[in-house]
């Protein structure tokens, strides 16, 4: 039994090491640019104008509550705090459906659940070493805000309540994983359930009537514990005990089916479909529809979510000048009326689209390491049918959801009764798809060169420019530093006019690091 | 257009350094099938996937049909069946082979139901929920059912059923006179003996041979077993490898066997027994470390 689950331990965490390598280098990043913003904007006293700003529903949806923000742990657990829990989160859980249901699909676990003891023990050791690498992203964390001078207590609390939504999501993906199979269904569900949680947790800090909703997401528990403010830490107890619940539900679950196999799976036999099957450009679209289809309905429901606070905002603006005044200071004073708003809304959905056009393009990576692309290229097509056949189906993808985001934040919109044209936020979606086809063509660039490492680097790059785009103005970070976001330039359309020259640039960008990249493709040797 | 199915020149690949095939220089004609033969690891997958365009050569060059491979002619005349048939697990097996076709141009689908029949796979499983087997018998129907002018097979049989691998070899034949020109790599050595006229081994990346099985097996000789008072033959032209048995003696005879029987025809033999070299013992001869090639 040592030998078999000692096996599974270090596989486990030979499968998971460069992405939680990564995420460590990111959330220290992200932590100490987000502690030395604090300084930046006026230490403790420039955080008190902030007071008013933490009432109104729409931020606290988007951030959560915080009474004050009197320290720069203070600012980073309330302003980055919920969305470095949401990352986590999106990690945890695609690890775990990663090393336990993919596990299955390719055979690893056959050999590793064959030991005398049986395989309970392997996803117990497995789950364990999950639950090890959420600790690590704990343990980062607290030490990059201990290290950057916050109060240990606070980060303590906070950096458990990380590590505790991080378990939460690896538990769920443990337990999607019993549930569905293939690899690509658990992940879908485990996602879908990390987004819906998150969203709970908005609906319940939208107003005071819903509030009960936070006990019933991680999200909402880790906002509960009050870390750098009223310090509530009995909230860890649910942190712990609900993974080990979900955990364990999973681990009941995996008894008394057969490797391999799961509670619910699309059936082995199905009558052929072979109207997509016709074209490289159909398959294409088929292969990649489910993975669309799942990101319009979290971008959608985000949007949608996004848009009921629409009303809210600006009910409280039109109530408290002040506050408009306090906005004005903090360079949001767009975000007073409702288009300002959306606009703000779009800016950050242009992150997340950058993330769908990445996961899209990189389906040719690991469809080539996986060596699936063997026999098509054997059997007739081309290398560049087979490339031009994923771009487009990513454009029209892109854009298809991006016009789906902005009518579902609409209808967001007109549900809380706020007055607002269609074109608005249709608008300011297009205008956030302006630095898509430069994230495209660095991912073919990489999924030409290192496709191994594609999705990871390019998922690092996607988190360094955000982090620029949306601090590097406040740290006064220079000029140059500030252009290599892509980002940046995504202006706050439609309140200001759609940065075209920018636009034009990032689009021949793209397009340059494309053909590099085809080009390269073309060379490649295909295949394991 | 040289005239042969599958050229190559001087085909080279090294992979970080480490030489994994070393100017190759084989031909396979239109109606040949040739067995590729070496140990694992030798380069014989390297080189199926430079053929196909998988893998770029380091320097040399291949050709099908006269066209450089991985060029829009040579892709449109060549299909592949490797050993290790990895595909999108939620297609069925009818819609993988139908993917294969389209992708290829062309697909005898009367032919296709007849393999479909012939090797018995229930085309309407998902290709997760099929067997090593049959996703073998996947490839190799999407790829018969092409009738492509070049078909490169990579251990095509390892996974599946005796029955199966008689289907297969009747497939074979029926490409093999249809002019279609084939390059078969396994190590059933007794399924290359019965369908290969030609073998070409390869070691260390580096071909070691290029001869027809009846060369090689003329060069090897033939084993003689000897009953009764034979006395000393080592001095018969052809004569070689003499050992003693319980009631006469074992000798190999390379070349014509006449000197052999003229000194036999003067002795008291009470028995006599021949055997041919079977393919296995070629190919060991080659591959053994401590036995010198022939040449």
């Amino acid at each position: 039994m040592r030998r078999t689950t000692t096996s599974v331990h270090a596989l486990v965490w030979r499968q998971i090491r460069l992405s939680t390598l990564v995420l460590s280098a990111l959330l220290v990043l992200i932590i100490s640019v987000g502690l030395a913003s604090f300084g930046a904007s006026g230490g403790a006293k420039g955080m008190l104008s902030m007071r008013v700003l933490l009432t109104n529903p729409a931020i606290t949806a988007l951030y959560g509550h915080a009474r004050s923000l009197p320290t720069a742990g203070s600012l980073v657990a309330w302003k980055m705090g919920m969305y470095l829990a949401l990352a986590v989160a999106v990690w945890a859980a695609l690890m775990a459906t990663r090393v336990t249901r993919g596990g299955e699909d390719d055979g690893t676990w056959d050999l590793l659940v064959i030991g005398r003891e049986g395989r309970q023990p392997a996803l117990a050791m497995a789950t364990l070493a999950l639950g090890e690498g959420g600790l690590v992203l704990g343990l980062v964390t607290l030490l990059s805000l201990v290290i950057g001078g916050q109060s240990f207590v606070d980060s303590l609390l906070y950096a458990t309540g990380l590590t505790g939504v991080a378990w939460s999501a690896a538990a769920i993906g443990v337990t999607a994983s019993q549930l569905l199979a293939p690899r690509r269904s658990a992940s879908q569900v485990a996602l879908g359930t990390v987004i819906v949680l998150f969203v709970l947790r908005m609906i319940a800090d939208a107003s005071n009537a819903n509030g009960w909703l936070r006990w019933t997401s991680p999200f909402g528990w880790l906002e509960n514990t009050g870390a750098f403010q009223h310090r509530a830490a009995v909230w860890c107890v649910p942190l712990v005990l609900g993974p080990c619940v979900v955990a364990a539900f999973g681990w009941s679950l995996q008894r008394d089916r057969d490797i391999g196999s799961a509670w619910w799976t699309r059936a082995d036999r199905s009558a052929p479909r072979t109207s997509l099957l016709r074209s490289t450009w159909g398959f294409a679209w088929r292969e990649r529809r489910s993975t669309v289809f799942g990101w319009a309905l979290g971008l959608g429901l985000w949007g949608l979510t996004v848009g009921y606070l629409t009303n809210a905002l600006v009910v409280f603006c039109h109530s408290d000048h002040a506050f408009v005044k306090l906005l004005d200071h903090w360079g949001y004073g767009s975000m007073a009326n409702g288009k300002g708003f959306i606009a703000e809304v779009c800016v950050l959905m242009s992150v997340a689209m950058g993330f769908f056009v990445v996961t899209l393009m990189t389906m040719v990576a690991s469809d080539s390491l996986l060596g699936r692309l063997d026999l098509p290229f054997s059997f007739g097509t081309g290398r560049t049918e087979w490339l031009a056949s994923t771009a487009l189906v990513t454009v029209v993808s892109v854009i298809g959801v991006g016009l789906f985001c902005g009518l579902a934040t609409w209808c967001g919109v007109v549900v809380s009764g706020t007055s607002m044209s269609v074109a608005t936020p249709i608008e300011g979606m297009l205008n956030a798809l302006s630095p898509m086809l430069l994230i495209a063509g660095a991912s073919l660039l990489l999924v030409a060169t290192l496709p191994r490492f594609a999705y990871v680097v390019m998922a690092a790059l996607l988190g360094v420019s955000y982090l620029i785009a949306a601090l590097g103005p406040t740290l006064n970070w220079p000029q140059p530093v500030l252009d290599s976001s892509v980002f940046h330039f995504v202006r706050l359309v439609p309140t200001e006019p759609t940065n075209w020259s920018a636009t034009i640039v990032l689009c021949a960008v793209g397009l340059g690091l494309a053909t590099v990249g085809y080009l390269r493709f073309l060379r490649a040797d295909i295949g394991r | 257009m040289t005239g042969h199915a599958i050229e190559t020149t001087n085909l080279t690949k090294s992979f970080s350094g480490a030489v994994a095939v070393d100017r190759l220089n084989l031909t396979v004609d239109a109606g040949e099938v040739v067995g590729f033969l070496g140990p694992n690891g030798a380069g014989k997958s390297t080189t199926l996937r430079m053929l196909l365009g998988l893998l770029r050569p380091t320097s040399g060059s291949a050709a099908i049909l006269g066209h450089a491979t991985g060029s829009d002619f040579a892709r449109g005349h060549v299909a592949y069946v490797p050993g290790d048939i990895a595909l999108w697990p939620q297609l069925t097996g009818s819609e993988a082979i139908s993917l294969l076709g389209s992708l290829h141009g062309s697909l005898d689908e009367k032919y296709r139901d007849e393999l479909i029949a012939q090797f018995d796979l229930d085309p309407d499983k998902r290709i997760r929920a099929y067997s090593k087997g049959n996703r073998q018998k996947v490839a190799l129907i999407a790829a018969f059912a092409t009738r492509a002018d070049v078909l490169l097979l990579d251990e095509p049989t390892s996974g599946l059923d005796p029955l199966m691998g008689r289907a297969f070899r009747d497939c074979v034949i029926e490409a093999q006179q249809r002019g279609q020109a084939l390059l078969l790599s396994s190590h059933m050595l007794s399924e290359i003996e019965h369908l290969c006229a030609r073998v070409a081994m390869i070691r260390s990346g580096k071909l070691i041979k290029v001869a027809d099985i009846a060369e090689l097996r003329s060069r090897a000789g033939m084993e003689f077993e000897i009953s009764g008072e034979v006395g000393d033959l080592t001095g018969v032209a052809g004569v070689s490898d003499v050992s003693a048995l319980p009631d006469g003696v074992r000798v190999r005879v390379t070349g014509s066997p006449g000197p052999l029987l003229e000194a036999l025809a003067r002795r008291n033999v009470t028995s006599l027994r021949t055997r041919e070299a079977s393919l296995e013992e070629i190919f060991l001869s080659y591959y053994d470390e401590s036995t010198s090639p022939g040449s």
